[in-house]
C-alpha cells in the first residue's frame, strides 16, 4: 500500500489534453481520484480523465471548489435519505442552470468520477425538469422520438387508465 | 439538440427514481425506453392497497366500481391515492355482475386490504395527494366505507399543512363524513359533533382515528354504512355477513393497527378546522348562545379522549421528543357510566407523563369540551372507582403532580398551573401555548354569552416561559 501522500495539488486532463492543477482537497471531492491518490502515493503526472472534456472539467471544478467543505457522506448512506426531496440548493440551483448539453455532461462526469452529490444534483435537476409534463413536453423538451407504434400507444393508455378521469 | 436519452439506463433509472408516482406514470408514455424503465420504477412502488365499492342500488345497468390504489414510493416517499373508476356491464341473463373478472390483487377482500396496509410508512412522507377527481358524483361517505380509517389517518396526519392535496373534491364535503357528519347532522358550536362522538383515537406513527360505535341503536340507525362495515371487519362473521346479535365494534380493527405500528418519538395531532356555515334549525335559546358561531372560525376540532391519549402518552414504548397539538378539542369526561375505560385524567397528567424526554411542546388551537359538565361528571363518580381502575393515575396524583383527581373543575388554569409546577422539564426547549380555548358554560341551556376562559396568550406566555426555564435550572 502507498504512503499517504503530503501532495498539495494534482494535475487533471482532460480528453482534449488540456492540463488544469487542482487543490488536492478539491480533487478528492471525486472518489475516483481520491482511490487513484490513495493507491497511488505521490502523482506527479496529470491524471488523465479520458471522459471528459476541458470545459465539463472546469465545471465539474468549480462545483467542488464550492463544495470542499461540505462532509463527505459515508458510502453506506442510505439511498433513500438523498433521494428523498428534490430541493436543490440555490447555488447549485444557478451553477446546473446551462443547456441540455453541458448539463448532461456535467451528469456523466458526475457518475465517471464518481462524484455522488453533484450527480444527485444534476439528477434533481433534470427530474424537475420532467415534473408535472405531459408525455409530449417531456418529448419536446429533451427532444426525444416517440417510438411507439399506435397499438402499443392505445395499449399503454389502457394501463395509464388509473389515473384517468372518466 | 442535446437528448436525455445519451444518458445510460443507469442514470436514467436514478432520475426516475426521484420523481414522483405520477411523473414516473406519465414517463411510461414517453418512448419505450422511459417506459420500460418507469414501469420497473413503478413495480417498485409499493402498492399498499386497492379499495372498491360497488354501488348495488343504482338503476343504470352499467354499474360502476370504485377502485383506489394506494401508491407508497420508497424512493420518493410519495403516497398517491388514486382512484379508478371499472365500468362493469351486468350479464342481462342472470344480472350478476362479472367481479370475478377483476383481477385478484383489484378484488382482495377487506380482510387483505387491512393486513397489507402498513400505515408505519406514512409519517413522514412529503406529499400526500388524495384524487379523487374520477368520484364527483360519490360522497365521502359512501367512497371510503371500507376505507375510512386509512385515508383518515393520512388526512389526519398532512391536514393543516401543505403535503396534503385533495384533488377533485370541496375540502368541506371531505371532512363532512370523515366527522361522521352526514345530511341532516351538524356540528355543535362548542366543537362537539352532534353524533355521540363516533370517533375514537390511538396513536401510532400516524395519528389513526377510527370510529367508535357507542354500541346503541341510534348510532347504527344514523350511520348504518358504517355499521354495515363492521360486518366486513368481524373476524367471526368472515365472509361479511353480519349477525342480528352483533353489535358494531371495530375493537379489532383498532387492535389490528395497532399491533402493526410502531411508535415514534414525535407525536403530531392536528384537528379539523372545519368552517361552519349557520344552523337553519329554529334556536330555542333567546339568547341564541351560537350567535358568535361565525362562517370563519373553527368549529369543530378533533376529538381525543384524554384517557386514550394518557394510555399512549405512558406506554412505555413511547419516548416522545416532540409533542404537538394543534386543533384538537380535549374530551375530558365519561360520557357515560357504562363507558368507564375513559379514564378521567387531566392533559397535564398526559403530558407530564413524557416529561422526561419532551424537547418540543407545542399546543394550539385546542379546546377542553364541556368542563363545567366534566366537573358534574367527576363528582358523580365515586374515590374508590377511580382508585379501583386508575390505580396509576392515583399513584401519579399522589405523587404531586395534582390533586384535583376527578373532583376540582379542570381547566386550562388547572393544566398550566400543572405542568408549571413540581414537574423538571429536563429537556425541553421549545414550548408553545396559543389560542387556547375553554367555553364555559357549554351547556346549551345556557342563555347567555360564551366566554372564552381560556387564558391569554400573554398568560400562556409566560407560563411556557416558567416551563423553559424549570430547563435550565
Amino acid at each position: 500500500m502507498a504512503t499517504p501522500s503530503t501532495q498539495a495539488t494534482v494535475k487533471l486532463q482532460s480528453n482534449d489534453n488540456v492540463v488544469i492543477e487542482v487543490e488536492r482537497a478539491i480533487a478528492e471531492r471525486s472518489v475516483l481520484i481520491k482511490n487513484m491518490l490513495e493507491d497511488c502515493g505521490e502523482v506527479t503526472d496529470a491524471i488523465p480523465i479520458s471522459n471528459v472534456n476541458e470545459s465539463i472539467l472546469r465545471k465539474v471544478i468549480e462545483w467542488c471548489e464550492h463544495h470542499k467543505n461540505d462532509p463527505v457522506a459515508a458510502e453506506n448512506e442510505n439511498d433513500d435519505s438523498r433521494k428523498k426531496t428534490t430541493d436543490i440548493d440555490e447555488w447549485d440551483q444557478k451553477f446546473m442552470n446551462v443547456d441540455q448539453e453541458m448539463l448532461f455532461e456535467i451528469i456523466l462526469a458526475a457518475n465517471f468520477l464518481d462524484i455522488k452529490p453533484l450527480l444527485d444534483t444534476g439528477c434533481k435537476t433534470v427530474a424537475n425538469m420532467i415534473k408535472g409534463k405531459s408525455p409530449e413536453e417531456i418529448r419536446k423538451l429533451f427532444n426525444i422520438q416517440n417510438d411507439f407504434t399506435p397499438e402499443e400507444e392505445e395499449q399503454i393508455r389502457r394501463e395509464n387508465e388509473w389515473a384517468e378521469d372518466r | 439538440m442535446a437528448s436525455i436519452m445519451r444518458l445510460p439506463p443507469e442514470l436514467l433509472l436514478e432520475i426516475l427514481s426521484i420523481l414522483d408516482i405520477t411523473s414516473l406514470e406519465e414517463s411510461t408514455r414517453v418512448n419505450r425506453t422511459l417506459h420500460a424503465l418507469s414501469q420497473d420504477m413503478l413495480t417498485k412502488c409499493t402498492l399498499l392497497c386497492n379499495v372498491q365499492l360497488r354501488n348495488l342500488e343504482k338503476d343504470d345497468p352499467n354499474m360502476d366500481k370504485h377502485c383506489f390504489r394506494l401508491h407508497w414510493s420508497p424512493y420518493t416517499r410519495d403516497y398517491r391515492l388514486i382512484r379508478r373508476i371499472i365500468w362493469v356491464i351486468s350479464d342481462p341473463e342472470t344480472d350478476s355482475v362479472p367481479y370475478e373478472d377483476i383481477p385478484n390483487d383489484l378484488t382482495g377482500s377487506y380482510e387483505d386490504l387491512h393486513v397489507r396496509l402498513d400505515l408505519s410508512s406514512c409519517i413522514n412522507l412529503e406529499r400526500v395527494i388524495l384524487d379523487f377527481t374520477g368520484a364527483p358524483k360519490m360522497t365521502w361517505a359512501q367512497d371510503i366505507g371500507l376505507d375510512d380509517g386509512t385515508i383518515i389517518t393520512v388526512i389526519t396526519a398532512y391536514y393543516g399543512d401543505d403535503r396534503l392535496t385533495i384533488e377533485g373534491s370541496k375540502r368541506g364535503s371531505v371532512f363532512r363524513p370523515l366527522l361522521g357528519i352526514r345530511d341532516g347532522q351538524r356540528a355543535s358550536s362548542n366543537g362537539r359533533l352532534s353524533m355521540a362522538n363516533p370517533i375514537d383515537s390511538c396513536f401510532g406513527d400516524a395519528l389513526i382515528v377510527v370510529y367508535q360505535p357507542s354500541r346503541d341503536k341510534p348510532w347504527i340507525d344514523a350511520m348504518p354504512w358504517l355499521a354495515r362495515k363492521h360486518g366486513f371487519l368481524n373476524p367471526s362473521t368472515g365472509n361479511g355477513s353480519k349477525s342480528p346479535e352483533s353489535k358494531p365494534s371495530i375493537s379489532s380493527y383498532v387492535q389490528r393497527l395497532c399491533r402493526r405500528i410502531r411508535l415514534p418519538f414525535t407525536t403530531r395531532i392536528s384537528g379539523f378546522r372545519a368552517t361552519g356555515r349557520g344552523h337553519s334549525d329554529p334556536n330555542p335559546c333567546e339568547g341564541d348562545w351560537r350567535s358568535d358561531y361565525s362562517t370563519t372560525r373553527p368549529i369543530s376540532r378533533l376529538p381525543l379522549y384524554l384517557g386514550e391519549l394518557l394510555k399512549a402518552y405512558r406506554s412505555p414504548d413511547f419516548m416522545l421528543t416532540s409533542i404537538r397539538l394543534e386543533g384538537v378539542q380535549f374530551n375530558d369526561h365519561c360520557y357515560s357510566k357504562e363507558d368507564k375505560r375513559h379514564r378521567i385524567v387531566g392533559l397535564s397528567v398526559c403530558i407530564i407523563s413524557q416529561s422526561e424526554h419532551l424537547v418540543s411542546l407545542v399546543i394550539k388551537n385546542c379546546s377542553f369540551m364541556n368542563p363545567q359538565i366534566v366537573n358534574v361528571t367527576r363528582k358523580s363518580l365515586a374515590m374508590d372507582h377511580i382508585v379501583q381502575h386508575t390505580p396509576d393515575y392515583i399513584h401519579m396524583e399522589a405523587g404531586g403532580l395534582g390533586n384535583y383527581c376527578g373532583l376540582e373543575p379542570y381547566g386550562w388554569d388547572c393544566f398550566l398551573t400543572e405542568l408549571s409546577t413540581n414537574v423538571q422539564w429536563r429537556r425541553l426547549r421549545k414550548c408553545v401555548l396559543l389560542d387556547l380555548e375553554q367555553h364555559s358554560p357549554a351547556s346549551p341551556l345556557w342563555q347567555g354569552p360564551r366566554v372564552n376562559l381560556a387564558p391569554e396568550n400573554e398568560t400562556l406566555l409566560h407560563f411556557s416561559n416558567i416551563m423553559l426555564s424549570s430547563c435550565q435550572t
